[in-house]
């Protein structure tokens, strides 16, 4: 009975994973900022993301010029696979001054660790460690600007928004700040610019300026250069952000002089849509037996795109032990770096001929559609107040009559 | 006589569908809740009687985005503001707080490691061998590939 849609952020959201994830592990928050204060005593918590839900194990150090004045609350946890995530604490406490203004740094470094090693005290592999800040910030006797640039992207042709925290790490006001971000196309050529602000900032205060900029663009990936004026200084960041979606389309793949039995060659034809290069692209294709397991996986060479290039990528299948027949299959497109696209195929295997079905159109990630039933309740209930308002006249008309 | 009851009664029902029709087909805000702190970067906005979400960090919505369903989108850190238009009319405005994360993925592809950024921040990634230090920037969701050996990857938030 309800409209419901998702909206899918990403961050997140890397499409299906293909390879084995062996190891992952997160912390938040990654940071946590304070203005210095003499003898300053706090305890600050933070999270382990166990995002994969394995089994592991964590091991705590502390690091950085603030080490000495940050205790953990544990130095080793466990995490079993149900537990998505677990909290710790950290206490700080800072001296009563510090030499130098600026900032100060403490980590607390969560390494991961398989519980083999703990068992047995080897390890053999790669091991992920993932850091969670401590920044005190010291004033600076003057005004002082602390900026950076994030942009947030959608879809072609919606807003980019671009916002611009600013944080005075003075002690003194600051009476004005401005900002004016240009945008770049790919080629380089500046095609607009908008701006933020005036604000005003007193000592240690944070504001956040933001501006909005109409991407009626192609896709593509574009350059905010923001230009940060206060009190005669001006600071520059540039940030590359993308416009649209990234776009590969496979436009047709080919088997040619098949013959069962022998190695099948497959020409993948694909064209990057996308008016930017992308690179590390490659083809899975997954060929499924009756029971739904994988009968065989064969991948092309992985292969750099430059901007709305078509390019034939070759994949090989041993076709050794394969009978005739229809054979279910998915072809998964690996581009750029974090997309991935699925798509279902069928393969037409004959004595000499092998043709994949399936094929047209664009393989994209979309999310399902959803049936608006609210839609159709309301247009019943319409339905029923007109019946009853042609009733209403009916009756009022007999009436009448009478 | 007969006639007015029915009159009135009929006037109370189309009063009373019109009424819930209001208040039914308003549009509404389900997830993520009021002033809910989020640390995972992946969640779905759940939205009731609308097509359209609009987003900001500025409770005035000066500065604003304006998603629909299908849409991907990448938020940094921090407290965004957003409500929903339905018909006419739209919703209350309500906020949520997306927390900083620094994550890291390792996948074995056969011939190299392949390391993921799999929080919200840029990470500056030391890779770690013997006495041997190696830095590289991997940006949110960005993959970078290392050869395999025992190394140690450590992800901190850039400065």
């Amino acid at each position: 009975m309800k409209n419901k849609f998702y909206l899918c952020i990403i961050g997140l959201v890397f499409g299906i994973l293909i390879l084995q994830s062996v190891l992952a592990i997160g912390i938040t928050p990654a940071r946590t900022s304070v203005d210095f204060e003499p003898g300053l005593h706090r305890e600050v918590n933070f999270s382990i993301l166990n995002s994969e839900h394995k089994e592991m194990s964590v091991t705590f150090s502390v690091k950085g010029e603030l080490a000495q004045y940050i205790t953990m609350d544990k130095e080793f946890a466990d995490f079993s696979s149900s537990e998505e995530s677990k909290s710790f604490s950290y206490t700080v406490d800072l001296p009563a001054s510090f030499d130098k203004p600026g900032k100060y740094e403490g980590e607390i470094v969560a390494l991961e660790t398989s519980k083999n090693m703990k068992e047995s005290g080897t390890f053999v592999g790669a091991t992920l460690a993932v850091i969670t800040q401590f920044h005190v910030y010291v004033p600076y006797p003057d005004e002082y600007l602390e900026t950076e640039l994030k942009v947030v992207s959608s879809e072609q042709g919606s807003n980019v928004l671009f916002l611009i925290p600013v944080t005075n790490r003075g002690k003194k006001d600051i009476s004005q700040v401005d900002v004016v971000v240009d945008v770049y196309s790919p080629s380089g050529e500046k095609i607009s610019s908008v701006s933020a602000g005036p604000e005003s900032l007193k000592k240690l205060e944070r504001k956040e300026l933001s501006a909005t900029w109409s991407a009626n663009v192609p896709s593509g990936r574009y350059t905010a250069n923001a230009t940060i004026s206060y009190n005669g200084n001006k600071i520059q960041i540039g940030k590359e952000f993308d416009v649209g979606e990234i776009l590969l389309e496979i436009k047709e793949v080919v088997v040619k002089d098949f013959q069962l039995g022998e190695i099948a060659k497959f020409d993948v034809l694909i064209q990057n849509k996308w008016s930017h290069p992308v690179n590390n692209t490659f083809i899975n294709i997954l060929v499924y037996n009756a029971q739904g397991g994988i009968l065989a996986e064969f991948k092309t060479p992985n292969q750099d795109f430059l901007p709305l290039q078509e390019l034939k990528l070759p994949a090989y299948w041993d076709t050794a032990g394969i009978s005739e027949g229809l054979y279910e299959g998915k072809l998964v497109l690996n581009y750029g770096e974090k997309k991935k696209a699925e798509r279902s195929i069928q393969l037409r295997v004959a004595d000499y001929e092998l043709e994949v079905l399936g094929l047209t159109g664009k393989v994209v990630v979309k999310n399902k559609g959803v049936l608006n039933v609210t839609n159709v309740l309301i247009a019943v209930v319409v339905l029923l107040i007109i019946s009853n308002i042609v009733w209403f006249v009916l009756l009022k008309k007999r009436k009448n009559k009478k | 006589m007969k006639t007015k009851i029915i009159l009135i009664l009929e006037g109370i029902l189309l009063f009373g569908i019109l009424a819930f029709l209001f208040v039914y087909t308003s549009p509404k805000q389900i997830f993520p809740i009021q002033g809910m702190v989020i640390s995972n970067q992946d969640f779905l906005f759940e939205i009731e009687n609308s097509q359209e979400i609009i987003l900001s960090t500025d409770i005035e919505f000066a500065n604003a985005l304006s998603l629909k369903e299908g849409d991907e989108i990448t938020l940094p850190p921090g407290t965004y503001f957003w409500k929903v238009k339905g018909v006419m009319r739209e919703s209350e405005i309500r906020n949520f707080t997306l927390e900083s994360t620094a994550g890291l993925k390792l996948k074995d592809n056969g011939e190299l490691y392949e390391i993921q950024n799999s929080g919200n921040v840029d990470l500056n990634l030391t890779k770690t061998i013997g006495e041997i230090r190696l830095g590289t920037i991997v940006d949110v969701g960005e993959s970078k590939e290392f050869e395999k050996d025992n190394s140690t990857y450590e992800g901190g938030q850039i400065q």
